[in-house]
């Protein structure tokens, strides 16, 4: 299945909201768990807004126990069904790491034989809206690597509801959704006068490139996914008043990594910059870069440059959380020195 | 006498900081080295200390951000002392100062070492960009070759991709040389471009090709730019900084256009695969092509306009002259003079203190064990007869 | 009480896999002192009366168990595949696993088992939500330990079976020790009471009694079959063997005194000498000629 691009005029939210009602109405052995996810309420995010309605048998409001609903979707998806689960905020993915890690993806190959656990856990992570410490954190990091988990995590300049009804169609193990909570009330871009898009990769969950020049190399490749793209897509608008190449590379897939698109457009620059929203160190970039070096090992002008939020807490206040959380400030002066 | 408290540049990255504060209340007498004010960027805080005694006016309310350089406050002799002028002429030479160049055409500025101050007081009123920068700095920027006819020039004008070498500079680490590769668009020319890539301090402007079919073509990331009579344009043009020449098929050819592109003025480079050792004492003239994995010892001296394919090894102390070309794989022992306009098959082994003629062509899989004559073709495995030890 | 006319609730037939069980789990500790298993092994010697109790009580075409580390009297109850069971443990291809779970990480059919405490609980649920909503009218059983039920997952697991009513049964298997640890240096309050403020029926039974097992097993597979929501029963009974291997520090006496209580000793007390002798001979040929095969 190829992504179709991005319908203007709806936000990454409804494309969500859109894409679950599609999974729902596709195939009936798809359910959706969580806490406070029933009409009218819908989730904290209003993301299944509308799905208890439509589907009355089908959507389930949880108690507040991740690791008991992380469960529950093994044990559905191990007995010939589709769950769809809904952890309220990322941060409190936490509690669902022993079901996740030691019986999720355990249960597809532990066994000697294959078995199917076709789950789907959606959660969304980031800041910026002055939640604080423990509700606007991005700790995917922690679950990168897992093997037998694939990590997806849409921008809003992916298809995000169309991939995310792919995944629970197509998917035979598990798959930590990862939404930002910052990009639910942005349009979906497919690009503008300053920003070209293109998909380099086929399938359900392609890697979306956007430029900022149209013709010549790009001087620069801005590396990330999920929540930090509008901030990496300030910069280059602004860069491009600056003359200054720069292509922004947003993979959906972030664990396991596919690193030739990623490689085949920091070719051209030869040099990059990898944004995440995760905390310093032992990070996504961390993969990344390493990644990078390896496959272009000597055709690098500079080592591959991390960019991520500082290795402290997130605080509350407008200020404090700023400072904290890596912002188009900060990459555009990377940019620079790395030009430099 | 009126000091003027400017907006300090605190973080080279940032072109505006922010005024949080001002320490001193606006009429008050400061001495020098008092701090007046605290301004903030997005990774530091500073306090700003007088530069000179005398009474702080402050000129604008805490809380706002101001580009570098912007008056922030005047600290006067006497109270009664009028600024207002002074401050006129400034908000009108600020006004004009206010963008002068983009951040790439600085960038590229900074690379090539060129003095953007003084190229933007050149061109006033205007915003420079990467392609003044660019232009600046070209070989043939104020002082015209004379040898370029203007229809060479137009030649340029329609060659394919002939905006590619500039931008392939401001991609690099720095002012990256630039490298004409003539000759083997499907050959020699390839594995010239990706050994170019690898270095440093190069970066192929594009490859020279008699066959028309390849013109416009993109090698590696090279765009194939035309043939040969478009070199003196190109050069004229400031499109490369060197060049190469790379087919081995006519040696006599090679040659003459060697000479020919030196007689024009031309520069003449030398490209060296990263893989290539050199020792000390290496002696080397221009035009020379050594491809990958070779071994240069110490001593050795080599002319001009050679092509060595992968895996040449020339020994200590040998000497090559002019316009050979060496397959892959051949090894000079110690000593060994060899003479110009030689081409080498592959494989061949020469031992130590024997001197090659020129113009000779030896073939592949030969071990030499004697000297060669001038004008010998060798064919067999050995020259010499055995002898009994 | 009539009983006896479901054959596999018969004394003879709750014995016989009480013997296999017990045949298996000697051989592998036999096999584990000679070095022939891959890691530990868990052994359930003492405790068969549950396995053989409570798997005999349910539909072995419908219903799932969901084992955890001690699991290999469970599995032989429900499937009798000591040849699988065996050879999975040696790491063998030949495993029901093909040597991939070893020990702990058991699947057949119905059948999943995993060693981390606890974390079956959730998993359990959710595939008894999954069997409701498909209406199957199976069960899932979980079985666990009494150190288990210090692991909070239970106490989510609990109440969500009860709060969606869902067919979930947990068979508690209380030995009196977590690994080494005695339950009162590990549990405050009564574990048998813990399930009972989630609106979850307990039935509390002697562990190495097979028969008192299968009935109340029956009974309550019955009730929940029935829609009445999850039900707990809680076996007492007592680990002969060690944990593992080589970490037991229980005092000798308080061993043997439990030797004189143990199930297949009391069944063995009610049935003709000849038929029990009858089966235990033929198991440990069984069980024998496995392990010459698999150690040829």
């Amino acid at each position: 299945m190829t992504q179709h691009a991005p319908e203007a005029s709806t936000t990454y939210l409804q494309s969500l909201n859109r894409g679950l009602h599609a999974a729902m109405a596709a195939d009936p052995r798809v359910h959706f768990a969580g806490e406070d996810v029933l009409d009218p309420y819908g989730g904290a995010f209003k993301v299944a807004a509308g799905l208890s309605k439509a589907y009355p048998d089908r959507v389930h409001t949880t108690p507040i126990s991740e690791c008991m609903i992380t469960g529950l979707a093994s044990g559905m998806a191990l007995r010939g069904l589709k769950p769809v689960i809904e952890i309220m905020f990322g941060d409190f993915m936490t509690l669902t790491f022993d079901q996740i890690l030691n019986h999720a993806v355990k249960f597809g190959t532990m066994y000697g034989s294959s078995l199917d656990v076709p789950m789907l856990i959606r959660t969304p992570m980031g800041g910026r809206r002055g939640y604080g410490p423990t509700h606007s954190q991005s700790i995917e990091k922690h679950f990168f690597g897992i093997p037998g988990l694939k990590i997806i995590s849409p921008s809003h300049v992916h298809n995000a509801g169309e991939m995310l009804a792919s995944a629970i169609a197509t998917e035979t193990q598990p798959i930590l959704f990862i939404e930002y909570k910052n990009l639910y009330p942005l349009a979906l871009v497919n690009g503008d006068d300053v920003l070209s898009v293109e998909s380099v990769t086929d399938g359900p969950y392609p890697t979306r490139i956007l430029r900022n020049f149209e013709a010549g190399e790009p001087d620069i490749v801005l590396i990330g996914y999920g929540g930090v793209a509008p901030v990496m897509l300030e910069v280059a608008e602004k860069l491009a008043e600056e003359e200054i190449n720069v292509s922004i590379v947003l993979p959906a897939v972030i664990s396991p990594l596919d690193v030739a698109p990623l490689a085949r457009e920091v070719t051209r620059a030869r040099r990059a910059i990898v944004v995440e929203e995760g905390t310093q160190g032992f990070d996504w970039g961390a993969e990344v870069a390493a990644r990078l070096h390896e496959t272009l090992f000597g055709k690098l002008d500079r080592p591959i440059r991390r960019l991520a939020s500082k290795p402290a807490i997130i605080p509350t206040s407008r200020d404090g959380e700023a400072a904290a959380l890596i912002g188009a400030a900060d990459i555009e002066a990377a940019v620079f020195e790395e030009l430099a | 006498m009126i000091h003027i408290v400017r907006m300090p540049g605190v973080n080279a990255n940032e072109d505006t900081a922010t005024l949080t504060r001002w320490t001193v209340a606006d009429g008050s007498s400061v001495q020098k080295g008092q701090y007046i004010c605290e301004i903030e960027t997005t990774k530091s805080a500073v306090e700003v200390e007088a530069e000179v005694d005398g009474f702080l006016v402050q000129l604008t309310p805490p809380g706002g951000a101001h580009r570098v350089g912007v008056p922030l406050a005047v600290i006067k002799q006497s109270l009664s002392d009028d600024h207002a002028a002074l401050l006129a002429g400034e908000a009108s030479a600020s006004q004009e100062t206010e963008r002068r160049w983009t951040k790439k055409a600085f960038i590229v500025a900074r690379r090539l070492g060129i003095d953007i101050e003084a190229l933007a007081k050149s061109k006033p009123g205007t915003t420079l960009t990467e392609a003044d920068v660019l232009a600046a700095q070209a070989p043939g920027a104020g002082t015209q070759p004379t040898q370029s006819s203007p229809s060479e020039v137009k030649a340029v004008a329609s060659a394919p991709a002939a905006t590619a070498a500039p931008r392939l500079i401001a991609a690099g680490g720095q002012h990256f040389e630039r490298v004409l590769l003539i000759g083997g668009a499907s050959g020699a020319g390839a594995l010239a471009v990706e050994a170019i890539m690898r270095t440093s301090h190069q970066r192929p402007a594009g490859i020279i090709d008699a066959n028309p079919q390849t013109h416009g073509q993109i090698i590696h990331g090279a765009p194939v730019l035309g043939d040969r009579t478009s070199i003196p344009a190109l050069w004229a043009n400031g499109q490369f900084d060197g060049a190469v020449i790379l087919f081995t098929d006519d040696i006599d050819d090679r040659a003459e256009l060697f000479s020919s592109l030196l007689g024009e003025g031309i520069r003449m480079t030398n490209v060296i695969d990263p893989s290539v050792q050199i020792r000390n004492d290496v002696r080397m003239g221009v035009g020379n092509a050594i491809m990958a994995n070779g071994f240069i010892a110490n001593g050795v001296e080599i002319g001009n306009n050679n092509f060595l394919a992968s895996h040449n090894v020339i020994e200590h102390h040998s000497k090559v002259g002019d316009h050979n070309a060496f397959g892959p794989r051949c090894t000079a022992s110690g000593k060994v003079m060899i003479g110009s306009y030689i081409r080498f098959g592959m494989h061949i082994g020469i031992e130590p203190y024997l001197s090659i003629g020129d113009r000779c062509i030896i073939a592949s899989g030969t071990i030499l064990t004697g000297s060669i004559a001038a004008n010998t073709i060798v064919k067999s495995r050995s020259t010499n007869e055995f002898r009994k030890r | 009480m009539q009983k006896a006319l479901n054959t596999r609730g018969s004394l003879r037939a709750l014995y016989e896999t009480m013997a296999l069980i017990r045949a298996v789990e000697t051989s592998l500790l036999d096999l584990f002192s000679k070095g022939k298993l891959r890691g530990t092994v868990h052994t359930g010697i003492g405790q068969e009366g549950i396995a053989a109790g409570a798997v005999a009580a349910l539909d072995n075409e419908r219903d799932i168990i969901c084992s955890n580390h001690r699991g290999h009297g469970h599995y032989l109850a429900y499937c009798g595949d000591s040849r699988g069971l065996i050879a999975e443990i040696m790491g063998l291809s030949e495993g029901v696993c093909k040597g991939v779970g070893g020990s702990q990480h058991l699947h057949k059919r119905n059948f999943y088992s995993n060693g981390i405490l606890g974390g079956m609980a959730p998993v359990s649920v959710g595939m008894a939500m999954a069997e409701k909503t498909r209406k199957s009218g199976a069960i899932v059983v979980q079985f666990a330990g009494d150190g288990a039920l210090a692991e909070g997952a239970f106490y989510e697991a609990f109440n969500l079976a009860a709060l969606w009513k869902l067919p979930y049964m947990l068979v508690v298997e209380d030995n009196g020790y977590a690994q080494s640890t005695p339950k009162a240096l590990e549990q405050s309050g009564t574990l048998a009471d813990r399930p009972r403020p989630f609106g979850i029926p307990v039935v509390e039974v002697d562990g190495n009694d097979v028969e008192a097992v299968y009935e109340a097993a029956e009974s309550l597979a019955g009730r929940i079959r029935g829609g009445e929501g999850p039900g707990v029963l809680y076996c007492t009974t007592y680990r002969l063997a060690p944990h593992s291997k080589g970490d037991d520090i229980r005092a000798k006496e308080e061993i043997a005194d439990a030797w004189t209580r143990e199930p297949l000793a009391r069944a063995r007390a009610k049935l003709n000498p000849d038929v029990s002798s009858a089966i235990d001979q033929a198991i440990a040929t069984h069980a024998r000629d496995i392990i010459e095969t698999l150690t040829k």
